[in-house]
């Protein structure tokens, strides 16, 4: 059972519905390890992600404590801290307090952080434009969180995803590096992933919802940079140092990956270091500058397909209010799958079944149009034009 | 026929000492001694059939260097041969100073190789077991669990056996579907991934069945199994056809396509090429030439615009000694064309539309033709595992095996070989670094 399970699932339904990207108890390790032992400091209970235009997402940490004893302010401090080392720039503290000093309120506003009593999250969350009370998404229900982290314990082969999921993606020092790192951890798992198992269904949609996040901020920061870049070799220079964090980094890792595979490679010349399926990645990148706000959304689609397969009662509604409301996020969810799946080597049922969820809320809202008005018909032919 | 019968054939038995051996390469085994000298004696005699007497010290340099026989024990192979009426050998006082090669031809050799074998050796439960799955695993990948439940083997000895073929070379093992997939290099080093894929997904009864189908119908065209979901009178099922056109989608090695105006692109279909492991460069392009000859005439039989071939093997017949067909068609330039990019044979134009095809004398092209009769006829080619430079130098004199031997421009590079689950781990370690 997830400790503060009410405060969180509270929480958990508001960042859901505010369209943020939910990620619950994050663990904060060292940022310089030294102990052979990986030991977390801390943890996040909830870290939402907004999409911000510059920097692809702004992070917000909620903090949710259920002892009266806790200090407000003390809390606040606390969790500035805390932001500052995750480069957030908000948080939102809620406490099992029936009153808050107002002083501590007025402080920990200045720091950046929300002050809330466990009374005050649903005045909060109305006031904030949040519906409450109809179900919302599967991602929304704390409930198939406990499912995904209790699916882990049957599965000893796939406990790496866990800690990734929990930790590893979260570490890393740059989105290019997560991107890959997401990549890699595929290609180590594809042996042990089974369609047949809903549990790994999960399993993928989730390493594809946090690689098309991580892929997301790359995306952005290629379009602040570049814009559309006009030639294929611009993009792939500029891709290759962010994935691999500047030249030399890349140079060196490219010279010992090509020296390793003269060991058991001999004929012809070695090719260099890029990503599996390194033009299917390009042409993800590249389709992703033309709206690189809806690449940003599209991960919370793929997640909510995910934890669907852990829900008592599959509902794809969100998928398909989600594919209504952005035009891109179907193609985008389309095409990030077929890389990810395919680089990774995953059985070819993973892509086929979440290409069918998502082609079946296009053919869903098909239906729907016959009876809705004329605009919105014309929007769905121009999405369909896509897929064609 | 069951595999515990099928071991009980002579022939099959000596073959698959043979694989094993050869996939040992100079690698001892502890458990194995009956096993070992079969496959040596198989090998050594491969290599020499058909050849005129070998100077005894030229035999022992070459099956050391090529063969991996080790030198104190080739004396033994070559007097265990003897006993199995295989050579005849020519000594001064106690030393064998020649070596007179009188093998039998076509499966004979294996024949009497396991007969040998059966009679004058006894093999120990190690090496029944290493033979039974061997033997289990030419026709299929199987999973772990349901081959260890089906041998019957004790636990222990199972697993012994498992690590000793898993070390040894001639057995891989990998993970696929969250299931522990084991198959033979010798019969599935060619797509194995793909195979063992689909023995995770759908079972290995039902990939043996595939196989065994196509086995029977070498070079079969993909789009007719789709249309009739058939290979011959064998039934084929939706899943046995998604693995077939992933093997022409996605498979590192594809089949042969040949692509003509009235049939559009058809992918020709072949059992995964055996030995294709040990197979040296000059010996898979001849490989590929038969497969490529195959899915011509396969063409022209089973897709043809006008003029339909009969009988497949009569034109593979008269292509390996004739060299060219009898008439011209206006059919040859589409369905020869491949065999002319990969230099097989040359179109030869006599008007309008009309050509002519011939083959190129070489000895490549007509080992490939042979091949080819033997995939059509037989399901399968033989010869496969001979190494062409082996039986080369034990031709010649001792001076140039010692040159081969000590040059270093000819020496054989030990190659590192990494498994399917190696090279993912490799290519992630490159891409993610260290993983949290």
């Amino acid at each position: 059972m997830i400790k503060d399970r009410p405060q969180k699932s509270k929480m958990l339904r508001y960042v859901v519905s505010k369209g943020w990207f939910p990620q619950l108890e994050v663990l904060v390790t060292p940022q310089i390890p030294t102990s052979s032992k990986d030991k977390h400091l801390t943890d996040i209970d909830l870290l939402a992600f907004v999409v911000d235009e510059i920097k692809g997402y702004r992070r917000i940490l909620i903090d949710c404590k259920t002892r009266q004893s806790d200090s407000a302010i003390n809390r606040a401090i606390w969790l500035k801290g805390l932001m500052l080392q995750e480069d957030a720039e908000r948080g939102i503290c809620i406490l099992k307090k029936k009153f808050i000093e107002r002083d501590h309120r007025i402080h920990a506003a200045n720091l950046g952080v929300i002050l809330l009593t466990e009374e005050e999250i649903d005045t909060y969350s109305n006031a904030t434009g949040v519906i409450r009370d109809e179900p919302i998404a599967c991602m929304a229900d704390i409930e198939n969180w406990e499912n995904y982290y209790q699916s882990f314990k049957r599965n000893y082969a796939l406990a790496a995803a866990l800690d990734f999921h929990k930790t590893g993606f979260w570490l890393c020092g740059d989105s290019g590096e997560a991107a890959r790192k997401v990549i890699a951890l595929g290609l180590q798992l594809s042996g042990e992933l089974s369609p047949d198992k809903k549990e790994h269904v999960a399993v993928v949609g989730d390493l594809l919802s946090l690689f098309i996040h991580a892929t997301s901020v790359v995306v952005s920061r290629i379009f602040t940079g570049y814009l559309h870049p006009e030639r294929k070799q611009d993009l792939a220079d500029a891709l290759l140092l962010l994935l691999y964090g500047g030249r030399d980094a890349y140079e060196f890792r490219n010279k010992l990956q090509k020296l390793v595979r003269s060991k058991y490679e001999s004929d012809g010349e070695l090719p260099d270091l890029t990503l599996p399926e390194w033009d299917r990645f390009l042409n993800l990148v590249r389709s992703g500058l033309d709206a690189p706000l809806e690449f940003a959304i599209t991960p919370l689609i793929i997640r909510e397909i995910a934890f669907s397969q852990l829900a008592s009662e599959n509902n794809y509604n969100y998928v398909e209010r989600k594919c209504n409301e952005y035009r891109h996020i179907l193609k985008y969810s389309i095409m990030g799958a077929e890389y990810f799946i395919k680089a990774t080597r995953m059985p070819h049922e993973f892509l086929s079944f979440y290409k069918e969820r998502l082609m079946s809320s296009i053919k869903k809202q098909k239906g729907e149009e016959n009876s809705k008005d004329a605009t919105y018909s014309l929007r769905r032919k121009e999405s369909d034009k896509l897929f064609e | 026929m069951d595999t515990s019968d099928r071991l009980n054939d002579r022939s099959i038995l000596a073959a698959r000492c043979h694989e094993i051996q050869l996939s040992l390469g100079t690698t001892e085994v502890t458990e194995f001694e009956a096993l070992t000298e079969i496959g040596m004696a198989v090998r050594l005699a491969l290599h020499i059939r058909g050849l005129p007497d070998v100077d005894f010290q030229v035999l022992k340099q070459v099956s050391q260097y090529f063969l991996n026989i080790p030198l104190l024990a080739v004396e033994r192979i070559v007097k265990l041969l003897a006993e199995a009426e295989m050579v005849q050998i020519s000594t001064e006082g106690n030393t064998i100073k020649k070596v007179i090669p009188t093998v039998p031809y076509y499966d004979d050799l294996y024949d009497r190789m396991g007969e040998y074998a059966t009679t004058q050796r006894k093999f120990n439960e190690a090496e029944q077991l290493a033979t039974y799955l061997v033997d289990r695993l030419s026709e299929s990948p199987e999973i772990v669990d349901s081959l260890k439940q089906r041998c019957g083997a004790e636990s222990k000895l199972f697993d012994r056996n498992l690590k000793i073929g898993l070390e040894g070379s001639y057995l891989v093992s990998e993970r696929y579907r969250g299931k522990s997939i084991v198959f033979t290099p010798t019969y599935f080093s060619e797509n194995g991934e793909v195979f063992a894929d689909a023995v995770a997904c759908q079972g290995s009864g039902s990939v043996r069945k595939l196989l065994n189908a196509i086995k029977s119908y070498q070079g079969y065209p993909l789009s007719i199994i789709e249309a009739k979901k058939n290979i011959g009178e064998i039934e084929i099922t939706d899943g046995q056809i998604a693995l077939l056109k992933r093997l022409s989608q996605d498979a590192a090695i594809k089949p042969p396509s040949i692509e003509t105006s009235h049939a559009g692109i058809n992918y020709f279909l072949f059992t995964p090429t055996p030995y294709s492991n040990s197979l040296g460069p000059k010996k898979r392009e001849i490989y590929e030439k038969a497969m490529a000859v195959v899915a011509a005439i396969r063409q022209g039989e089973l897709l043809p615009r006008r003029y339909a071939i009969r009988s497949p093997r009569a034109v593979i017949y008269k292509l390996r000694y004739d060299l060219k067909l009898g008439k011209a068609t206006t059919e040859f330039a589409e369905q020869y064309r491949n065999l002319v990019h990969l230099r097989v044979g040359r179109l030869i134009s006599i008007g309008g539309r009309y050509y002519h095809f011939e083959i190129i004398d070489t000895p490549e092209n007509n080992e490939a033709l042979e091949i080819a009769y033997d995939l059509i006829y037989m399901g399968e080619a033989g010869g496969m595992e001979i190494d062409d430079d082996a039986r080369f130098a034990l031709q010649q004199d001792q001076k140039y095996v010692e040159s081969i031997i000590s040059s270093n421009d000819l020496r054989r590079r030990e190659s590192v070989k990494l498994s399917h689950q190696e090279q993912l781990n490799l290519e992630a370690l490159f891409v993610g670094g260290n993983l949290k």
